[in-house]
């Protein structure tokens, strides 16, 4: 399967891409030029669409590899460009008939929950008045709503601190993507899907584990 | 005490028909800061692009100020919030993208954050309820929707921006010591009625433009609410039982004036 893959600018967004080439062919895509990511403005509707040609799914991993900029304006953009990224993309993955988006979120957003609680997907997400938590708590609802209204499936996957013993192993984050790809998303006929994938550490409780059967 | 019974209020996107009524409901109550991404002297001189029947905003002199603030610029809100006793928002960009989210979304972000930081405890944030949104997860077939039910906005631009805004606003307020009131509008009629609306019917969530603007008084002087982040309908309570307005009046005290009686009865 062809996978577009964002946020690959990142250390994180560039690991998984990789890990996700050895059992497809992946687009990496990122905000800035190098490495073997192709720039991409996710906020621009034509440039979107045209990398989504051929496109079985994608991996919205913007989250994950956001950062505030420095210099004025630096947190108006931060949650301008995943916001409206979110949408571009999603709106623009829909129309060009792409069936399934796998966005990779994050537990941060129960961090301020008390550690003793056993937090699982059916829980409020409580993101801090802060840009990047926001942001990050925005690009689920843009994809939330989106798939409420049966455009496309969306599964998300909150990932604890990424290659973390106690957060998230990179061979869990990538299990889980592989199973957010392979298996339909629509469950009990909804087209958003929740899961946490916690290795281990504070947010491990309930956390989604590959049926033994079926693990890949 | 979040209630504002006098004092200095900022409005931001006031050069619409809301802000020309909030204007006209609160000008002689309050010293207003009337800010709008156009020059207020300039929007006051044009007729409104919604059409003869919606209000323009009358310009203010002193000791009222106009000022022209874009609200996705931080600098330039935060400064409109400063000396200021609450804040109303009524900024928003419907149909354009880049505006869309920078308006409805950013400018909400703005806003809400630079109360916060200027120890404003009431901000009145607006937004849409769309009635349809041509999805199954919307409220068109649903009656009796209360005001605490969570938008479903799909992915139509100005539902979605707006929601986002929306959410921000709530999880600032949560967190920051802010009470936001959030005032849903749909459809606007006038408190005239004009002989070709007679015997036409009425939407299900409407309310007049001199309605509208004067819940904006209410809402300053209403007691502490029950929780950072309250929704509010903001619509006559037609005979239909789609969205009846039960908190406005709960918890504000507010109740349209204009029902619309000659327009859902057979004339």
């Amino acid at each position: 399967m062809k996978i577009l893959v964002t946020g690959a600018d990142s250390p994180s967004g560039e690991l998984l891409a990789a890990e996700l080439g050895k059992n497809h062919e992946v687009l990496a895509v990122g905000c800035a030029a190098g490495g073997t990511q192709i720039p991409v403005d996710l906020g621009d509707p034509d440039r979107v669409a045209s990398h989504l040609i051929g496109v079985g799914a994608v991996v919205h991993a913007v989250p994950l590899a956001m950062r505030t900029g420095k210099g004025d304006q630096a947190d108006q953009h931060l949650l301008d460009d995943v916001t409206r990224g979110t949408y571009v993309l999603t709106t623009e993955a829909a129309h060009a008939g792409v069936p399934r988006l796998v966005l990779i979120s994050r537990l941060d957003l129960f961090a301020d929950y008390p550690e003793e609680f056993l937090i699982s997907t059916d829980w409020r997400p409580v993101p801090r008045p802060e840009p990047e938590s926001l942001a990050m708590y925005s690009a689920e609802l843009v994809c939330r709503e989106v798939a409420r209204a049966g455009l496309i499936e969306v599964t998300c996957l909150r990932f604890a601190e990424l290659g973390q013993k106690n957060g998230t192993t990179l061979a869990d984050a990538v299990a889980a993507i592989e199973y957010a790809l392979e298996k339909p998303a629509v469950e009990h006929g909804h087209h958003w899907v929740l899961r946490h994938v916690a290795s281990g550490g504070r947010f491990a409780y309930g956390s989604w584990q590959p049926p033994a059967k079926e693990k890949v | 005490m979040a209630t504002v019974q006098s004092g200095r209020v900022v409005l931001f996107g006031a050069g619409g028909p809301v802000g020309a009524a909030a204007i006209t409901a609160l000008k002689d109550q309050y010293e207003l800061r009337v800010t709008d991404y156009r020059p207020m002297a300039e929007i006051a001189s044009e007729p409104s692009p919604q059409g003869p029947r919606r209000p323009v905003p009358e310009l203010l002199g002193s000791p009222h100020e106009n000022r022209v603030v874009d609200v996705f610029n931080w600098e330039q809100v935060r400064s409109a919030c400063e000396g200021m006793d609450a804040v109303i928002n009524l900024s928003v960009l419907r149909s354009d993208l880049i505006p869309a989210f920078r308006v409805s979304a950013v400018g909400a972000y703005n806003i809400a954050m630079a109360a916060a930081d200027c120890g404003i405890k009431r901000l009145i944030h607006t937004g849409p309820f769309h009635t349809s949104l041509g999805h199954d997860a919307d409220y068109h077939n649903d009656f009796q929707v209360s005001e605490d039910i969570p938008l479903h906005p799909g992915d139509n631009l100005y539902a979605l921006s707006k929601y986002v805004g929306g959410e921000w606003t709530k999880a600032i307020a949560e967190r920051r010591g802010l009470e936001v009131l959030t005032f849903l509008y749909c459809d606007f009629l006038t408190r005239t009625v004009y002989d070709d609306q007679i015997g036409h019917g009425v939407g299900p969530f409407s309310v007049s433009i001199e309605d509208a603007g004067e819940a904006f008084l209410y809402g300053l002087r209403a007691p502490t609410m029950p929780s950072p982040y309250e929704v509010f309908f903001i619509n006559a309570p037609t005979p239909d039982q789609k969205y009846p307005p039960k908190k406005a009046k709960e918890l504000l005290g507010w109740e349209a004036k204009d029902q619309f009686g000659q327009l859902y009865r057979k004339t």
